[in-house]
């Protein structure tokens, strides 16, 4: 079973691709890949962080 | 051996004739002072006794009550009887019918001044009496050294706790040199033996045989002795004022080794009680303690579970306090970075200039970036946001296009 990406997996891919766009010769077919996966990881990370988000509501309620 | 000797039985027996023979001897009155009157069976026995010399008496069960109450210790009487010989000892006897009273005897008024003195002097004094060492390790015995005192107090003492040195101070117990005799052994023993008890014994006799122990010398060294002292004279019913002077009187010389000597084994069973006794109180020492020593463990356990539980609860109280707040700050502190990198990947977004109007020129698939990295005849593609074609540098920056 694979393992769920943590968001400081996702923080540390985005890192990755955005030093990678930087290079000077990257091909752009490789640029656009790279821009895609991205905004891919992106949306999968935000989804991540809501669902924590609602995690932590719910921890808040019960301590109350 | 001669030829002529007689036999004891014989010789006693003869003596016993002349002495009935003789009528000087029969139906003869006697002056004298009866000393130490005792009765056994019916039959009454004294002494009868002047400043220098002693008879003894027997009066008979049929003449007994006529003369009883004139009996007396220190009495002087006139005794009328028979001189006859006691053939088992071969002493003789008076064989007394009739007793008169004459006064109070000399002697008697003498012992009775002696005594007042002697009480005046504080030699009696009952305050004076000093308690016995119970475990002495040695014991001065003035005595006569052939009499059968020694013998006895040799045995008790022997039975008793051999390890008890004995040291003997012999002396004449009877007879005129006897007093200052029994005085000089005393004083010796108390300044010279080292000795923690003194005993003064003498076996029993009549009254004149233990008149030593009642002389104001022996009186003065027994008092005077640095020792505590017993006195052991004569039989149970004599007194003498020895026995007063000592610190300890007893009835014989066998009793005096019994209360001076103490018994080994008594002490060895008293040394296993006391070592029973404190091996016990240990133990109950250690029980005592080693409950108090569980009750506090417990209590500590019980401390430290309790800290434990107050510090586990105090740390659910922080968590439950500060928890979910570090929670979102640390999900705030993420989402941040990833809006960052967001906008960072937006930035570096290949077709967003593209979108603007702008054309991105390629050679190869690599982005040139510079015109002096193309000449002329070069063949480029240009890159649009709705697609891409492929130009040929010209001469001059003249350029060609095919579609």
């Amino acid at each position: 079973m694979e393992k769920e990406k943590t968001i400081e997996a996702y923080l540390r891919e985005l890192k990755q691709i955005n030093e990678a766009l930087t290079q000077d010769n990257l091909r752009m077919e490789e640029a656009i890949r790279l821009y895609e996966k991205g905004v891919n990881l992106v949306r999968q990370a935000e989804e991540l962080i809501n669902s924590y988000a609602r995690q932590v509501e719910i921890i808040e309620e019960a301590v109350k | 051996m001669s030829e002529f000797s007689v036999s004891v039985s014989q010789l006693n027996k003869y003596v016993a004739d002349r002495l009935l023979q003789d009528a000087f001897l029969q139906d003869l009155w006697v002056e004298g002072e009866i000393s130490t009157p005792t009765t056994r069976r019916g039959i009454c026995y004294f002494t009868l006794m002047d400043s220098e010399a002693a008879a003894d008496c027997i009066i008979f069960k049929e003449h007994l009550p006529a003369v009883q109450s004139l009996i007396e210790h220190g009495s002087r009487v006139h005794v009328h009887g028979d001189v006859t010989l006691y053939r088992k000892t071969g002493r003789f006897r008076i064989m007394v019918r009739d007793l008169r009273p004459a006064g109070i005897g000399k002697m008697y008024l003498a012992m009775l001044e002696l005594r007042r003195r002697l009480t005046e002097k504080g030699y009696f004094d009952e305050a004076r009496k000093r308690p016995l060492p119970p475990y002495p390790r040695s014991i001065a015995v003035v005595t006569s050294k052939e009499g059968a005192a020694l013998q006895d107090i040799l045995n008790v003492a022997a039975r008793r706790n051999p390890q008890v040195a004995l040291r003997i101070y012999p002396t004449r117990v009877q007879g005129e040199q006897a007093p200052e005799d029994i005085a000089r052994a005393v004083r010796r023993a108390a300044a010279h033996s080292g000795a923690d008890i003194l005993i003064i014994a003498r076996g029993g006799g009549s009254s004149s045989d233990l008149s030593a122990f009642d002389d104001e010398r022996v009186v003065r060294a027994v008092a005077e002795s640095t020792i505590p002292t017993i006195s052991a004279v004569g039989h149970e019913t004599d007194i003498s004022f020895c026995d007063l002077a000592a610190d300890r009187r007893v009835p014989t010389p066998s009793a005096a080794a019994e209360i001076a000597v103490p018994d080994r084994s008594q002490i060895i069973e008293k040394l296993e009680a006391v070592r029973r006794s404190l091996r016990e109180a240990v133990a109950r020492c250690l029980t005592a303690n080693r409950s108090a020593l569980e009750t506090e463990k417990r209590a500590l356990r019980s401390l430290v579970v309790t800290q434990r539980l107050d510090f586990a609860k105090e740390q659910l109280r922080f968590f439950e306090r500060a928890g979910p707040a570090a929670l979102q700050a640390l999900l705030d502190r993420r989402a941040g970075e990833l809006r960052a990198q967001k906008a960072k990947l937006e930035a570096l977004n290949p077709m967003r200039i593209l979108k603007s109007g702008y054309a991105v020129v390629l050679r190869d698939g690599l982005r040139i970036s510079s015109a002096a990295a193309l000449h002329a005849g070069d063949s480029v593609e240009l890159l649009f946001a709705d697609g891409q074609i492929t130009a040929h540098i010209g001469e001059d920056g003249g350029e060609g296009k095919d579609h």
